[in-house]
């Protein structure tokens, strides 16, 4: 006879994960695998994992790259094997290796903001991380749907200078609308970078073009 | 490839002269930071555009004339799977007496893109730390920049892709590109 206790029933809550945590966690994408929790891949088979992905063919690369972005939003905690996806790409050294961590990232749901969190303490913030790293979760976070990653976005824009600005530029560069272009001309005007004022100049006359 | 060492490139029609070797670079900021502040950064431009792959090598790629350049962009799009082809891209271009002087071999090597055009045109720089800091500095000192292959150029050249049944566009069996690419090995 199968019999469900109290404890039974907050190990599967756990296991499942609650409601409030699936919100910072939505899959996007094809069907998920799993339910949240469900997943038992280590960050060890990620890390393999994501080799394979950065090693393989253009034909192989969707089959892979769904499959491990399964694996890591059925995961109990997507946020750090998300961690060891960007660790593997920002250390490959294949060309695209930053684009590929956005794709994986976006593809598995881990929002940056969660990211950054689980990177970030009281002793060590955001903007000193190490420069790819930024760069990569700031264009997470412009692919990102929850609050916290558009606070972060904007928090990279107004420093104005740095590889998150410049990630962020990059962000509304990819962007259409006026208020692009308007976040655009701002960054153009007011950065001390004359790298940042390039990319963010480039922009602007692209979308005037 | 058999460009000779006093080559002179031929006109600018993208930015980049033709023949060229040209590297996929992620950050803008990896490059253009180091132009702007000097010559501290040099060191770590060389490692984050320069890496040694696994299997010894730096992955560049030939272009000869825009469609080759076209065709490269849209094979390396042809590698994000989450992404469109019209991607923009920033490359490095250097030549390959630039690279050959700095004491870099290049191979000929098959690419792993969707465009079969674009695979013919893939090259290996054998990795070696010293010849790569060489080519680096060489770069620097004329102020070599990065060119930008723009969204609305990639998405003529998609549409080109398309029409001629290039798998990174399209499906289709009728592709082309092998033998518009085919005189892309004897260079």
């Amino acid at each position: 006879m199968i019999t469900t206790t109290n404890e039974d029933a907050v190990s599967e809550t756990a296991r499942r994960g609650d409601p409030d945590r699936e919100l910072l966690y939505p899959f996007r994408g094809t069907r998920p695998r799993f339910t949240r929790g469900e997943s038992r891949l280590s960050t060890d088979q990620v890390r393999r994992q994501v080799r394979g992905f950065l090693s393989a063919g253009a034909v192989q690369r969707s089959g892979i790259r769904d499959l491990l972005a399964q694996e890591i939003a059925g995961a109990p905690d997507p946020a750090a094997l998300g961690l060891a996806v960007l660790q593997e790409c920002v250390h490959s050294a294949k060309a695209g290796r930053l684009d590929d961590a956005v794709e994986v990232l976006r593809s598995a749901g881990v929002p940056a903001a969660s990211m950054a969190a689980a990177l970030c303490d009281d002793t060590r913030s955001f903007f000193s991380l190490p420069e790819d790293y930024q760069y990569a979760l700031i264009r997470l976070a412009g692919v990102s749907e929850d609050s916290w990653s558009a606070v972060l976005l904007d928090e990279a824009i107004h420093r104005k200078d740095g590889p998150a600005c410049e990630a962020a530029v990059t962000v509304y560069g990819n962007r259409t609308g006026e208020h692009a272009r308007t976040v655009l001309r701002w960054v153009a005007e007011h950065s001390p970078s004359p790298l940042i004022r390039d990319l963010a100049l480039e922009y602007v006359h692209e979308s005037e073009a | 490839m058999g460009t000779p060492p006093d080559h002179q490139p031929a006109a600018l029609a993208s930015g980049v002269p033709f023949p060229s070797l040209v590297r996929k670079v992620d950050r803008k900021g990896h490059w253009r930071r180091v132009l702007d502040d000097g010559s501290d950064g040099r060191p770590a431009a060389a490692r984050a555009v320069f890496p040694r792959d696994m299997d010894g090598t730096v992955s560049v790629w030939l272009v000869r004339d825009d469609a080759d350049l076209d065709r490269v962009a849209i094979g390396l799009n042809s590698m994000r799977t989450g992404s469109s082809l019209t991607e923009e891209i920033r490359l490095l271009w250097f030549t390959e007496p630039e690279a050959l002087e700095a004491g870099l071999a290049v191979e000929v090597t098959e690419g792993a893109t969707k465009c079969r055009h674009a695979n013919r045109l893939h090259r290996g720089l054998v990795h070696d730390e010293g010849a790569v800091r060489r080519l680096v500095e060489a770069l620097f000192a004329v102020s070599r920049d990065l060119v930008k292959v723009t969204k609305s150029r990639l998405r003529s050249a998609a549409e080109s892709a398309k029409q001629e049944g290039c798998h990174a566009a399209t499906d289709s069996d009728l592709c082309r590109c092998e033998s518009i690419g085919v005189d892309a090995t004897s260079h």
